[in-house]
């Protein structure tokens, strides 16, 4: 009942602010990638460094690149990029998890521990760490932010586990000769993938961040590669004479994140009973 | 009495697996590289015989386990290594470097928490209400602005524009630094009687500072915003509120201890996430600090720097995790009747 309630709630203003950000992004990168008449590695040397103009929106950098053509180019990048990376930390979690809480008592507690530890590095410095350990470069960025974030995701769906154990319909289950991946795949994964979804929805913009930041300090995406905080790092080389290089691939970071922490707020409240029950 | 000497000897217990744990990482993550380490260490072009040299300096020939247990060992010591640039133990070499950064997370610490508790406490007292919204919106950009934005737009507006606040360093170049007593050189300048310096150093620490607050305050003010709400409800608050007396002596008085208790938590987390998070801040303003040193360190690829900058994050994080949960118990009589 409760659930048709929350349903039929008028879309909050939150929801409406993340919608008009992700919407702007979208329609941005739209008219970059399909109507504007610059290719994002289109050099044109006269147009250096050129500020924000009728021809060039957003301006150009020190190759005379068009900026939003290569801010648009970069945003299925760096979405495609986070929600794999949520993806793959949500999948991680619910196995792990899942598994370490189905498993002998040593095998969760020796697990458990070892996400602690794994949470015991603040996750930025952890995933630089990884990040300049595996060489630079967006995957292996990626693959540091998932290391770092995924033990989050692990304790979460194995704390969920543990709570639905005691089921009667596990426990049916598990008398019934249901192996430890047959019970994880039909009984846990399906019950807590709504809460590893709120979790992995509102975790976007913070993925979105940390890539962001790995690339701006030269540990992420290299150039030319278009990337946000790639973006931004050769930007800021030349922000002191041009503010429009490093201000806009900035911005998108700002208006994409923004848009995705107010989804992740929405989705939580829409589908948290108990987060929506509140005032 | 024997109940709370057992619980913070297990609190100890917890803190050391952690460094342990910590120094596990550590050392893989050094492990996994792809690069040999000896060849890092020996430098470009050196011989293969240089190499084996450095390879057997190292202890890089031993097997792994002998190679962690040495590792540990010296970490016991405080041996963090060699940093491979300079050739000195990456510790001094940490230590030297971390009171800029504490001065950097203090202050922004004292920014974050002003900021959090006035505006939390205004938005929980006047619950949905135009200035709430604003709180709230103002704190979901918070927590989407990246810091390397912030810091530019930053310098562009107060340091170019304004011309407000110098664009990086930690001192003019024409201003000497005082005798270090505290190593925070707002302090050592004031201790000195130098409030010219004091005064330079404060315009230098304002732009990182804000950069550092503004990405930490949009949780901040969250976590106290819903810790109000959810104390506003009680019972306890309802009957003051029958009883007469007015909201701010409410919210003070008998709404704000017991908030402060999952503020408290997550402030001590904030600070060590503020000095390990320093990273871009710094490199952005030139602040000689830890996360500047960890970025050359990075760039020059020195693992034995850029672990010692993890492992020493760690440290910190699992101090300050320590120390705010004693700190809670002294300060909240529930845990106390809880644990006896």
């Amino acid at each position: 009942m409760t659930h048709s309630l929350t349903l039929a709630r008028p879309l909050s203003a939150s929801t409406m602010i993340a919608a008009a950000c992700l919407l702007l992004v979208t329609l941005a990168c739209l008219f970059g990638l399909v109507w504007s008449p610059f290719a994002p590695d289109a050099i044109d040397l006269s147009q250096r460094l050129s500020p924000p103009t009728a021809r060039h929106w957003f301006g150009t950098d020190e190759l005379g690149r068009d900026l939003l053509a290569r801010i648009a180019h970069g945003a299925p990048l760096t979405v495609a990029a986070s929600v794999a990376t949520v993806s793959a930390c949500a999948g991680l979690g619910v196995f792990i998890g899942g598994a370490s809480a189905l498993a002998p008592r040593w095998v969760d507690a020796s697990l458990m521990r070892a996400c602690d530890i794994m949470l015991s590095i603040p996750a930025l410095v952890l995933a630089m760490a990884l990040a300049a350990a595996l060489g630079p470069g967006l995957v292996n960025a990626l693959v540091a932010v998932i290391a770092a974030r995924a033990p989050a995701y692990v304790r979460l769906a194995r704390n969920q586990t543990l709570a639905l154990r005691r089921e009667a319909f596990v426990e049916a289950s598990v008398s019934n000769g249901a192996s430890g991946l047959y019970v994880l795949r039909h009984h846990i994964a399906p019950n807590i993938l709504p809460v590893m979804l709120i979790q992995a929805v509102s975790d976007i913009g913070g993925v979105i961040l940390a890539t962001a930041a790995l690339g701006f300090v030269g540990l992420g995406a290299q150039p030319p590669s278009p990337e946000w905080g790639a973006l931004a790092a050769s930007g800021r080389l030349f922000f002191l004479d041009c503010w429009w290089y490093a201000v806009f691939p900035g911005f998108a970071v700002v208006l994409t994140t923004l848009g995705f922490n107010l989804l992740g707020d929405a989705v939580r409240d829409g589908l948290d009973p108990r987060r929506a029950a509140r005032p | 009495m024997r109940e709370r000497v057992r619980a913070i000897a297990g609190r100890v217990a917890g803190f050391l697996a952690t460094l342990i744990g910590a120094s596990l990482i550590t050392f893989a993550i050094s492990h996994l590289i792809p690069n040999d380490p000896a060849r890092l260490a020996a430098g470009d072009g050196a011989s293969p015989e240089v190499v084996a040299q450095m390879r057997e300096r190292l202890g890089l020939d031993q097997p792994i386990w002998e190679q962690y247990l040495r590792y540990v060992a010296g970490l016991a010591r405080g041996d963090f290594g060699l940093s491979i640039r300079s050739g000195e133990p990456v510790l001094d070499e940490l230590l030297r470097a971390a009171p800029a950064t504490i001065e950097l997370a203090l202050a922004a610490l004292i920014l974050i928490v002003a900021a959090s508790l006035t505006l939390g406490a205004v938005a929980a007292m006047n619950h949905n209400k135009p200035i709430d919204h604003a709180v709230r919106v103002a704190s979901a950009l918070s927590l989407s602005t990246p810091t390397f934005w912030s810091a530019l737009a930053l310098i562009g507006i107060f340091g170019v524009a304004l011309g407000w606040a110098p664009l990086g360093g930690r001192l003019s170049v024409d201003v000497d630094a005082p005798a270090a007593i505290t190593g925070l050189v707002v302090v050592d300048a004031a201790l000195a009687g130098r409030f010219d310096i004091a005064v330079d150093a404060l315009a230098h620490l304002a732009l990182p500072a804000v950069t550092l607050a503004i990405a930490a305050w949009g949780g901040a003010v969250r976590l106290f915003r819903a810790a109000l709400l959810d104390v506003l409800q009680q019972d306890f608050v309802r009957r003051a509120r029958a009883a007469g007396l007015s909201p701010w002596r409410i919210a003070t008085r008998y709404a704000a201890p017991p908030a402060l208790v999952p503020y408290t938590t997550a402030m001590g987390l904030t600070f060590a996430d503020l000095l390990g998070g320093a990273v871009v801040t710094e490199m952005i303003f030139n602040w000689p600090g830890l996360g500047a040193y960890t970025m050359q360190a990075i760039a020059g690829l020195d693992f034995p720097a850029i672990m010692g900058f993890t492992l020493l994050a760690a440290v910190v994080y699992a101090s300050i995790n320590l120390l705010v949960d004693v700190l809670i118990g002294v300060i909240d009589p529930r845990t106390r009747s809880q644990r006896a």
